[in-house]
């Protein structure tokens, strides 16, 4: 570890307290801002500004690393696709771009990532699978990065939610790649930290909000996704590998899964999986009578709570036997929020009933 | 002939305080059917031994066998208390009357191993009400549906209630509301008059536990606002934080008259069964015993206006939303309107809310049930078609249908 540890992250805090104002005012003029509609939970238009902050705010602050000898310019073709992802975000967020549209791009970036050799090459071990054949470790790295990315823009839902988990997430990365002694890796991860954090204090306040907009949440779903494929990677042949393949699964867990489940439930109730609606696990902790900020340090809550169910599951037995238990965890609370929220809107409907008759 | 034909069936009551009906509803409904179809059936009565002394305890009583289980029948116990009855009485009868849903958890086991005929009343919608945490809540939800699904007959004692059973569950729910033909009109004596002063002149009245859910608060800030007739309004006031602020607040009120819980029922009925006017605030679920009760004493009724009061009292009552049209509806009461409201809600309790009646009924059921195989449903047929076939049929607006 080098003093840049902690300068980049301080830095990119300082950096995100200086850019987003300057966003926000910049939002209001060319208009860049999310009007409430029925599935919005807030009521005032807001600047969409915090993932084109942070971007600005990061890339100054490791810029602060170009005198050390760290070789982060290594990572400069990973940080094209994320760049370009953020413009798409960006445009999305002016003009609502179409699903498939957007979908193709993220492809079309999965592939080049693929093609920088970041792939999954292997299961190690997970339901008894190893090495994988060439066709199944491009589609499975297809698949992983567009799926992991979606996922992480759907949970952007409540202030502080997917900025919450992502901060849990790099914290949970940082010490992996502390631990594969990746700390290159380490010092971005803490960057990012330091500039979702710079975000929150605009995410959270009233006065100044403003929110990540899809350029965020497809941003940072995309750095996630792509660090821990790049983890897993770095620890292939080292004795850390489970440990690693662990804390990325439990990182990614709640969004794909959320995900799924919602679209799973669409399917059933015979609509398109990407007709939106208000069943996102947030949707539903909001039902249970909690504020905004309580929700969304509950799921974060959750998120840590999964990762020490599967840690310990770990020690105790194996890979196979965590991931059950964390899904477990995950299917168990989110079946008691789906029930409590029927109650809710039976409770609503007897309402109805009780004053018409 | 069949021998069970002319056998008596045997009948357990599960889900009560017990007999010596001391109690709410439920004991009293006991009680009643024990009275009425004593001598048709064998009724066996499960009993709280948290609510009766060893020394109090009976084996029999007015020829229904008692049985005690040391569990209290409310609360959290009552889960294992309605289990531990059904289990036991799954020895003995023919019919299990539960009342209440807490022991429902056990009904589909109950249904799937025995032929044991079940009849249970949901009564009311217990896990809306603010009293429970949210724990209780979730279990009574969850066992409700159990109970209905599970159950040969389900009961509401309220129509509204057999709306809901109808759309949540599919269910049709039979309706039993509960009697009211022992209270007493008592007439006014000198020595009441001389405790009770107000006993002289118009008076409203209202008794209930202080929750927020009877609108005890509404209902005295209008009382507050207005000079027709002062408000007399007994309830366990120091119970819990609302009734002491509410006690503290219009104690001193000279249209308002606060009262202790009064357990002598005989001056309770001295002091209801004269007002000329009842008020009933309650808004929970089903049909309330005390509302029924007031009128079949004859009383004139202003009711929170929520579907199930407004079924009890057959529209025919007068009603409030809120407080701006409670005080509006007190300012335009007149003694003649006070009166013939009064004669038609004893009408109505003389004809729907008499126990012979109410036992009657149960008796149809326990009746019915013992001939039951299937439950019956309110969804209909075409449900259970296809929707390509509907398609095919031309009947494809009927694969959503809605009957309420």
């Amino acid at each position: 570890m080098y003093s840049i540890h902690i300068i980049g992250p301080l830095a990119a805090i300082l950096m995100t307290l200086l850019v987003i104002p300057v966003l926000r005012k910049i939002a209001f003029r060319i208009n860049m801002v999310d009007k409430p509609n029925f599935r919005k939970v807030h009521t005032l238009p807001i600047p969409l500004v915090g993932g084109v902050g942070i971007f600005i705010a990061t890339t100054l602050a490791l810029g602060l690393t170009l005198p050390f000898d760290l070789d982060i310019l290594g990572f400069k073709n990973i940080y094209l696709a994320m760049s370009i992802l953020l413009m798409m975000g960006v445009i999305d967020d002016f003009y609502e771009l179409r699903a498939t549209m957007k979908l193709g791009i993220q492809l079309v970036l999965a592939h080049f990532i693929f093609s920088q050799g970041i792939k999954i090459e292997s299961l190690h071990g997970i339901f008894g699978i190893y090495e994988l054949a060439d066709w199944m470790q491009y589609g499975l790295t297809l698949v992983v990065i567009a799926g992991a990315v979606n996922a992480f823009n759907l949970m952007d839902g409540i202030d502080g939610l997917a900025a919450g988990l992502a901060i849990a997430g790099f914290a949970v990365f940082t010490i992996l790649a502390v631990l594969s002694s990746q700390y290159l890796l380490a010092l971005v991860f803490l960057t990012y930290i330091g500039g979702l954090m710079g975000f929150l204090r605009f995410n959270l306040s009233k006065s100044q909000k403003v929110f990540m907009g899809d350029a965020g949440s497809l941003m940072m779903g995309f750095i996630l996704v792509v660090s821990g494929i790049r983890l897993i990677q770095s620890a292939q042949s080292t004795a850390n590998v489970s440990l690693v393949i662990l804390g990325v699964v439990a990182v990614m867990l709640i969004p794909v899964f959320d995900a799924l489940r919602v679209f799973r439930k669409r399917l059933k109730s015979g609509k398109s999986p990407f007709n939106p609606d208000k069943t996102h696990l947030h949707h539903l902790v909001l039902t249970t009578g909690l504020r905004h900020k309580a929700s969304s340090l509950g799921i974060v809550g959750l998120m840590s709570g999964i990762i020490l169910i599967g840690f310990i599951s770990y020690q105790l037995s194996g890979l196979t036997i965590a991931f059950v238990s964390m899904l477990f965890m995950f299917s168990f609370v989110t079946s008691l929020l789906q029930f409590h929220n029927r109650l809710m809107s039976w409770k609503s409907k007897i309402k109805r009933m009780e004053s018409t008759g | 002939m069949d021998k069970n034909m002319i056998s008596k069936k045997k009948i357990a009551i599960i889900g009560t305080v017990g007999v010596p009906a001391n109690y709410g509803g439920f004991e009293t409904l006991a009680e009643h059917l024990i009275e009425d179809l004593g001598q048709k059936h064998d009724i066996t009565v499960f009993c709280s031994g948290k609510k009766y002394a060893k020394s109090e305890r009976k084996s029999s009583y007015k020829g229904a066998t008692l049985k005690y289980l040391p569990f209290d029948a409310n609360g959290i116990q009552s889960i294992p208390y309605d289990t531990l009855s059904i289990l036991y009485s799954l020895f003995f009868a023919d019919v299990l009357l539960v009342l209440g849903v807490a022991g429902a958890w056990i009904l589909p086991f109950v249904r799937i191993f025995t032929n044991k005929k079940i009849i249970i009343s949901i009564d009311g919608i217990e896990w809306k009400r603010d009293k429970w945490n949210v724990f209780a809540k979730w279990y009574l939800f969850w066992a409700e549906g159990l109970a209905v699904k599970y159950s040969h007959i389900d009961i509401s004692d309220n129509e509204a209630i057999q709306d809901y059973t109808a759309s949540r569950y599919g269910s049709l729910s039979r309706i039993i509301e509960y009697g009211a033909d022992h209270t007493m009109k008592v007439p006014i004596t000198t020595e009441a008059t001389e405790q009770y002063p107000f006993l002289k002149g118009l008076y409203a009245f209202k008794v209930c536990r202080i929750e927020p859910e009877n609108n005890v608060h509404v209902i005295l800030e209008a009382f507050t606002k207005t000079n027709k007739m002062p408000l007399v309004i007994v309830g366990n006031w120091d119970k819990s934080a609302y009734g002491q602020s509410l006690k503290v607040q219009y104690s001193d009120h000279p249209n308002i008259q606060i009262l202790d819980p009064i357990y002598n029922q005989k001056q309770l009925d001295v002091l209801r069964g004269n007002a000329s006017l009842y008020v009933h605030g309650h808004s929970a679920g089903g049909t309330n015993p005390s509302l029924v009760e007031a009128m079949y004493l004859g009383l004139p009724i202003l009711s929170f206006g929520v579907s199930y009061n407004r079924v009890t009292t057959e529209n025919r009552a007068l009603y409030f939303d809120g407080l701006d049209n409670l005080i509006q509806a007190i300012n335009e009461i007149y003694l003649a309107k006070l009166k013939s409201i009064g004669e038609e809600m004893g009408k109505i309790a003389k004809r729907r809310y008499t126990w012979s009646y109410i036992a009657f009924k149960y008796d149809l059921l326990i009746e019915e049930a013992l001939l039951a195989q299937d439950k019956m449903e309110v969804v209909p047929e075409i449900k259970n078609i296809p929707y390509s076939q509907l398609l095919e049929l031309g009947q494809a607006h009927n694969k959503t249908n809605y009957n309420f």
